[in-house]
């Protein structure tokens, strides 16, 4: 089910009053969220429901026997192993078996070497990635000790399974989320409301920024070769602002879906856009994925606790592997090199990068230094992201280098003053609104301590969601 | 208990002023069938509203938007043909019924032609339009009749088919995502094969000559069109009719399309497709 469909207008409503007012239990409430959860999974395939539960279900059983076995390592390495190996076999044979197979035989096809290996026609399930990392993490932690294993098997499946984060996340550590569903909860008005704005702007920046964004860069992208120059410049831009309109007003949708059920979920992007450098752009963008490969691979390679070369090959094999989680296709591998690079080279050079607070805090403005920086990040996110969006690597190299080849200007223009209002729109909110959790948290104070004016604003953003909402795509991180 | 009441009777309050405009704006739709000009594909309306009068005109076309661009079905040539043309997504079967109700309506045209671009003849209503263009329109007890077991069929697969006259459905673009099936065709689908062939028969029937005239392609799908399977209608009765009709296919070079079936400036080629319809 889509958050943004039909259905999910209905199913939504029925859900919250089931889970308020019907159901009075924690226990109740936990076996609610895992059949709601699997009826908004099936309504886009039954048949892999069967994969989150074969995922949950050995997760589960492993915690328990890590738990057992507790004191001989040996044992407790297998079984962790064993339940790694497992959740990655599912998730390589449904994402990356024919992406092998057609690697190993166009490899073995240069050597002279014919191999018969079928390719099989597999669907990729929705999500796949996104809770079997979040299994994994469980299985590890469990195995480091950083949580108990849980023996309540419906609170289990409601962690894996909790429908607003399951098909694009945000990746919920156990630490965080399963202790909720232990929790007796109650209805906290504040943070139902809240969770209804934080949806509204994710809705927003979906349905008008993304949707419309996507109609124009599908319409042109294959076309790169005959477009001038400017215009590629501007449907990478366009480009770079889809995929965080789409995925970040996914992440928004999830969390304040997840608020009006009185559960927290991590904040999985906080203005990448506003960013000084690479380094600081990857705290701030998809952090539940960023911090799973810094805690569990990263960490574990050794992480910048060792020599220099080791540094450098730590982060080169963690961004490989990012970039392959993103999809069976080597741009993507190619993609997370590109960012491997850039962040090697900021190393190297030293640039300070943690920063205490985000850009220009406590300032309407930036200075020129940010200002240069905020460009240069952006214009290094925007190269990024073309290599992303490629079909091919040498589309996607092809792509760039005819940016400056093409004549500057030419045929070809785009056409689009909705979506420069409504692009202005976005950067305007959240810029004045960096230093909050997300760009709709109002305070209580000056004009807007008035319902009258909050609701003015929430009027003015349901009209413009429904007079320029592009028409509908689906998800741009549900293929991952 | 009080505070998610409250929550409750907020919401509804701030819903309640949309909920008020979106009735009224639907009734006010509704009323005197306003939304069939407003609406976004309002040319199907306006072909279906035409196709029941009694007109004389000797020349019928049936089309897709390609002919659409040339005859458009909003405006009245008495010099030229009766066009009917509107949208691809309604159809064979919609073609189907468009002349269904020309013949019923006591019209006796000599020539009726289908003026389409090849990719139209794909259509199986498995489409992401079909909902809009041609469920909303069509899926009326009136026309039901004139739909075989096969369309039934697929009309079923679409999903919310039952609540395609819901008023605030029926007066608004909304339409339900629908999962293309895989075409295993080349050419022509199950549901337009079917359909030509009861066009065919209902030209014997009523005496009038049916032909099928190919608009404008863009160069680049030379290729696959001459990759179309020919042996698809081998068994048909009216083979020759579609093998001529891909053997005279004019190609003109992709710049001369706004997108990629869709001409620049149609009024250029108009002459041309005149000529291949015996019109002035």
């Amino acid at each position: 089910m889509l958050f943004n469909s039909i259905d999910f207008l209905v199913f939504l409503p029925i859900v919250f009053l089931i889970y308020w007012f019907v159901s009075k239990t924690r226990k109740q409430k936990n076996l609610l969220i895992v059949l709601v959860s699997y009826i908004f999974y099936g309504w886009w395939d039954w048949r892999f429901l069967f994969l989150i539960a074969l995922t949950s279900f050995c997760s589960y059983l492993s915690g328990i026997y890590l738990e057992k076995k507790s004191g001989n390592l040996k044992i407790q390495k297998y079984i962790s192993a064993s339940n790694i190996i497992l959740n990655l076999l599912i998730l390589g044979i449904f994402k990356y078996y024919n992406f092998f197979t057609e690697n190993i035989v166009a490899l073995f096809e240069k050597f002279g070497i014919e191999l018969d290996w079928v390719s099989i026609n597999v669907i990729l399930p929705v999500g796949i990635s996104f809770y079997t990392f979040q299994a994994l993490s469980y299985t590890i932690d469990v195995y480091r000790q950083k949580i108990k294993a849980t023996h309540d098997i419906i609170e289990f499946f409601a962690f894996i399974s909790f429908f607003p984060q399951l098909v694009a996340g945000p990746i919920e550590r156990a630490t965080n989320l399963l202790p909720q569903f232990q929790k007796k909860r109650d209805f906290d008005y504040t943070k139902a409301v809240d969770g209804m704005r934080q949806m509204l702007w994710g809705f927003f920046k979906k349905l008008v920024i993304a949707d419309n964004c996507a109609a124009i860069v599908n319409l042109y992208w294959n076309d790169y070769q005959n477009l001038p120059s400017i215009m590629l410049i501007i449907l990478g831009v366009l480009f770079t602002f889809q995929i965080y309109c789409d995925f970040s007003g996914y992440s928004d949708i999830a969390i304040g879906c997840a608020n009006l059920f009185g559960i927290n979920l991590m904040r999985n992007f906080n203005n990448p856009y506003f960013s000084r450098s690479i380094p600081e752009f990857w705290r701030r963008w998809h952090i539940s994925l960023t911090t799973w490969f810094r805690d569990y691979i990263y960490f574990p390679l050794g992480g910048s606790r060792c020599s220099k070369m080791k540094v450098i090959r730590n982060v080169f094999v963690v961004w490989a592997i990012s970039g392959l989680w993103h999809g069976a296709n080597w741009t993507f591998v190619c993609w997370g090199l590109f960012h491997a690079t850039l962040l090697v080279i900021y190393n190297i050079l030293s640039i300070n990068t943690k920063y205490e607070h985000v850009v220009a805090y406590g300032r309407i403005l930036p200075n020129i230094k940010e200002i240069t920086q905020l460009f240069l990040t952006f214009f290094l996110a925007i190269i990024g992201w073309i290599i992303f969006r490629a079909e091919s690597i040498s589309q996607a190299f092809h792509y760039i280098s005819s940016i400056f080849t093409n004549p500057f200007i030419g045929n070809g223009f785009v056409d689009g003053k909705k979506w420069i209002i409504a692009g202005i729109l976005l950067l305007c909110v959240e810029w004045l609104q960096r230093e909050k959790q997300h760009a709709l948290e109002l305070p209580v104070t000056g004009l807007f301590r008035y319902r009258i004016v909050r609701w003015c604003i929430y009027y003015a953003i349901i009209c413009m969601i429904i007079n320029f909402a592009g028409s509908s795509q689906s998800f741009i991180y549900f293929q991952f | 208990m009080k505070r998610k009441l409250h929550f409750i009777g907020i919401f509804l309050i701030f819903v309640l002023p949309f909920a008020i405009y979106y009735t009224a704006k639907t009734i006010w739709l509704l009323k005197d069938d306003k939304y069939k000009t407003s609406i976004y594909g309002n040319e199907i309306y306006k072909a279906i509203e035409k196709s029941k009068k009694k007109t004389n005109y000797k020349k019928l076309i049936l089309g897709d938007s390609t002919a659409n661009q040339f005859y458009n079905c909003k405006e009245e040539d008495p010099d030229s043909a009766y066009s009917l043309s509107c949208n691809q997504a309604i159809g064979m079967v919609g073609q189907f019924i468009l002349l269904n109700n020309y013949l019923k309506a006591g019209n006796m045209p000599d020539t009726v032609y289908l003026v389409y671009t090849p990719f139209s003849f794909w259509d199986n209503l498995d489409q992401v339009y079909t909902y809009h263009y041609f469920l909303k329109p069509f899926y009326y007890d009136e026309y039901k009749p004139l739909m075989s077991r096969t369309v039934k069929e697929q009309i079923k697969k679409i999903p919310k088919y039952q609540i395609c006259h819901i008023p605030f459905i029926q007066t608004t673009g909304w339409a339900p995502d629908i999962k293309q099936e895989k075409r295993n065709y080349s050419f022509l689908s199950p549901i337009c094969k079917e359909y030509l062939f009861k066009i065919d028969s209902l030209s014997k029937e009523f005496r009038f000559t049916y032909k099928i005239i190919p608009t404008f392609v863009a160069e680049h799908w030379r290729d696959s069109i001459c990759h179309f399977k020919r042996h698809e209608f081998e068994e048909c009765e009216y083979k020759e009719k579609l093998s001529n009709y891909l053997d005279n296919i004019s190609y003109l070079a992709d710049s001369c399309f706004v997108d990629e079936v869709h001409l620049k400036s149609p009024e250029l080629y108009k002459p041309i497709i005149n000529q291949k319809l015996h019109l002035r």
